[in-house]
């Protein structure tokens, strides 16, 4: 257990007074030694100074007289003098007069010397000295007397601080033990404070304390109360929250978050995503209560039908369903199929409307990535056209999302380095055999210098809304390469280009900019279906008001209606690949192919073959009256033109 | 020097007096050298020397003059730098145009006070040969103890308008003339 190391108080208080006694004693102790040695000291040279001066004239009258024994009598005088060690008389400064000896000065008696002239009385010069020899040694004894008097002193203040000390340690102890009770308080308890009958300034400490402790511990007990009520709320909210966050408010089924939880809680399974298809046209159509009607109905039917599994609701038309084991394939399937079925012969009443609904399912057996593969499993039924389908490795999809990704990258890097570029494939007149116009076809340039078709990348860039900015440099580069060049040439666009507003206004400034109105043919991409017609024909219009031109490539291919098709107001039709290249082996493409130049004819446009790839294809082309051909026979795309 | 003490020995015989010679040579060591001590000392000049007189009676001739042979002989001509002149005159040859320095008196039985009034209107200092003449007004006298005693006459010294040196008055040993029995026993 880890000390509670403190700094006592009254120690401190003590060593504090301790050490101001000390060092003020010490002080004291020096200043005084230094100055009573040299007070001492100039009193006794003093003193003999003044023996010395009293004793000189009449010392130097006896001389002057040769009073002899007046002169001895004097010498005697001052000899018996306890401190003088010598006393010698010397006339002329060097006839010895008189001399006394008791000790000598420096061997081992402490002393100092007093010379004094003796001055003649009628004359007035010196003419006789006087040297006395003065011990020091009672300086001495004083000073060790001093001594012994200030270590006495010492002694008494040591004995003063020693019962001082025991004195704070008494009067401090309760506040030790206020401190140990207050360290050892917990809360909802008494503070054990020990009984102080002390009246003094740490019995107001104690008294305080207790008065403290005890509005602490009904603001404690209130506090407590209202953690506790908080604690109820709380836990309501929360209960509700959970249930709100685990459970679909329209069905009263577990939602997506719930079954992500549950899906995390096994390590086998089966899970069933089941999607309602076109359910955005009956809520468009009937209204979003007959929606949910529809989702109620269905949430019913699933619970009857598949009572062993979870069921869930996960968005606006999908359910889920989750087995904890993983079923035989062959259970699955007929499973599924029969609860389609029952789906699909469900007619739900609403408002006197007889409502139907198909579903699409995607299964999957694995619950490692389930939803994942569920959904990717639903795609494919879609994309096949199947009721179910159960999620195969085979679909290799993961490797599909990391090419998609790889791709992205290279496109994104292409575009910043300027490698997507146009390449121009000529289009011959049939009847000329000469160049008619150019297609610009846009390539991807890698670092190694492929040159890479849009096939590799045209998806891609779909999926990352990088597609317009692909058809923005290709227009651009293509109207800067066909400015001020006589050549015709024609640039793709997609229906969802010519349906967005900012490419649209991008592809108007850059035709007027580079001012090849008069040149340029925009082929309209017919193999993905036109749906919004009345865009497209106001975007026509307005393009055809400058002076360009306007093809329906791969005509033949999609699945539009041809009827509208021909009511847009274009120039060309621009017959598709797969239809041209079969032309010498297939009969059923020569009698489509035929059909399109037939209705060409009777509507005033212009047919291109494209893909022509042999003599043979170009002869029939010809042979069919189509006014122009184009394909890798007559002509490979190339970055510039002659 | 020995006839002159056989001649003072003879003399004194006769007349009854007695001159001790010890006494008679420590005064003439000391008493000029004492009047030295009197402050401003130049003011002891006489006719530029210091003349130190000695006054006798007729029976004392002898002895006068040998205290002036004495003197002679101890500072022949000058003393502590000053000219010095010893003298020999009778009580009854002073008179105020008698000029000197110092008065030795010898004994007279008539002729003290009179000097002594003299010396005193002069300021001159007088020097006795014993202590007791100290009643008839003298300054000094010598006396030999167990060792040298100058005594000086605290009462006349106010009368002779005289200062000495300070030093002097620390080892003289004073005395009244009026109280005889401050005088030490012969």
């Amino acid at each position: 257990m880890k000390m509670h190391q403190t700094a006592s108080l009254p120690n401190k208080v003590l060593a504090s007074v301790v050490l101001a006694f000390v060092i003020i004693f010490v002080i004291i102790y020096f200043v005084f030694r230094q100055t009573n040695e040299n007070a001492l000291y100039t009193v006794e040279q003093e003193k003999a100074q003044m023996i010395a001066d009293t004793v000189a004239p009449l010392l130097a009258v006896d001389l002057y007289l040769d009073l002899d024994a007046k002169t001895d009598e004097i010498i005697r005088q001052l000899s018996a003098n306890p401190s003088m060690l010598a006393v010698k008389l010397k006339k002329d400064d060097h006839d010895i007069v008189s001399e006394k000896k008791k000790f000598k000065c420096g061997n081992g008696a402490d002393c100092f010397y007093v010379h004094q002239h003796l001055y003649h009385p009628v004359t007035g010069k010196p003419f006789a000295s006087l040297e006395l020899t003065y011990s020091s040694a009672h300086i001495k004894q004083l000073t060790h007397r001093y001594n012994i008097i200030f270590i006495s002193i010492l002694g008494s203040l040591a004995l003063l601080s020693t019962l001082f000390a025991f004195y704070l340690r008494n009067s401090f102890m309760p506040l030790k033990a206020i401190a140990a009770a207050a360290r050892r308080f917990r809360p909802g308890e008494p503070l054990a404070l020990p009984v102080c009958a002390k009246k003094d300034e740490i019995g107001l400490i104690a008294d305080a304390l207790k008065e403290m402790n005890a509005r602490i511990t009904d603001y404690a007990r209130q506090q407590e109360n209202t953690a506790h009520l908080l604690e109820e709320e709380v836990g309501k909210k929360t209960a509700q929250l959970r249930h709100q966050l685990y459970t679909d408010s329209l069905t009263a089924l577990p939602n997506r978050t719930k079954l992500m939880v549950d899906i995390d809680g096994l390590e086998t399974g089966t899970l069933v995503l089941v999607n309602i298809d076109d359910f955005k046209q009956i809520n468009n159509f009937y209204g979003h209560i007959a929606g949910d009607h529809v989702l109620l109905q269905l949430a019913r039917v699933l619970a009857q039908h598949c009572p062993e599994m979870k069921r869930y609701k996960l968005s606006a038309d999908e359910f889920a369903l989750l087995h904890d084991n993983t079923l035989p394939y062959e259970e699955v399937e007929t499973k599924l199929t029969s609860l389609i079925a029952r789906i699909e012969a469900l007619v739900i009443m609403y408002m006197g409307a007889e409502l139907t609904i198909r579903v699409t399912a995607g299964i999957t057996r694995e619950l490692y990535k389930g939803m994942e593969k569920a959904d990717i499993a639903l795609k494919a039924a879609r994309t096949r056209r199947k009721p179910f389908f159960i999620y195969d490795k085979s679909l290799d999809v993961e490797h599909l999302y990391e090419q998609n990704m790889r791709w992205l990258q290279r496109l994104k890097s292409a575009i910043d380095e300027k490698r997507i570029v146009p390449y121009y494939q000529p289009i011959f007149d049939n009847e000329s055999d000469t160049v008619k116009s150019y297609e610009c076809l846009i390539r991807l340039i890698e670092k190694d210098g492929t040159i890479l078709q849009p096939k590799h990348f045209l998806a891609v860039s779909k999926k990352a809304r990088l597609y317009h900015r692909l058809t923005h440099i290709v227009v651009e580069e293509s109207c800067r390469y066909f400015s001020g060049r006589s050549e015709a040439f024609s640039v793709n666009l997609s229906v969802d280009d010519i349906t967005d507003e900012k490419t649209v206004m991008f592809i108007q400034d850059k035709v007027t900019q580079y001012g090849v109105e008069g040149q340029i043919t925009f082929e309209i991409l017919e193999s993905e279906g036109i749906e919004n017609y009345q865009e497209v024909s106001e975007f026509i219009q307005r393009m055809k008001h400058l002076g360009c031109r306007f093809a329906i490539d791969d005509f033949g291919s999609g699945y539009s209606n041809f009827e509208h098709l021909l009511h847009l107001d274009i120039d060309f039709i621009k017959i598709d690949g797969s239809l041209v290249q079969n032309l010498d082996t297939d009969a059923n493409s020569l009698l489509i192919v035929e059909a399109i130049v037939n209705i060409a004819e009777k509507r005033g446009l212009q047919c291109i073959a494209e893909f022509v790839h042999n003599a043979a294809v170009l002869e029939i082309v010809k042979r069919l009256g189509i006014h122009y051909a184009q394909g890798f026979y007559l002509g490979e795309p190339k970055p510039t033109i002659p | 020097m020995r006839v002159v003490v056989l001649l003072l020995a003879g003399w004194i015989s006769l007349h009854a007096m007695y001159y001790n010679p010890l006494q008679l040579n420590a005064q003439t060591i000391i008493f000029p050298k004492l009047l030295l001590l009197k402050k401003a000392p130049k003011s002891l000049l006489v006719d530029g020397r210091i003349r130190f007189c000695i006054l006798y009676d007729p029976e004392d001739r002898t002895v006068a003059r040998h205290i002036v042979a004495r003197l002679q002989r101890l500072y022949p001509g000058t003393i502590e730098g000053y000219p010095f002149e010893a003298t020999m005159l009778q009580y009854d040859d002073i008179t105020e145009d008698t000029h000197v320095s110092a008065l030795l008196m010898l004994y007279s039985e008539h002729g003290t006070a009179r000097a002594v009034a003299y010396a005193q209107r002069h300021g001159i200092v007088t020097f006795a040969y014993d202590v007791a003449s100290l009643q008839n007004g003298l300054l000094f006298a010598l006396g030999i103890e167990r060792s040298t005693v100058i005594y000086l006459n605290r009462n006349a010294l106010s009368k002779y308008k005289i200062q000495f040196s300070d030093a002097l008055y620390q080892i003289v040993r004073f005395v009244d003339e009026n109280a005889s029995n401050s005088l030490p026993a012969e």
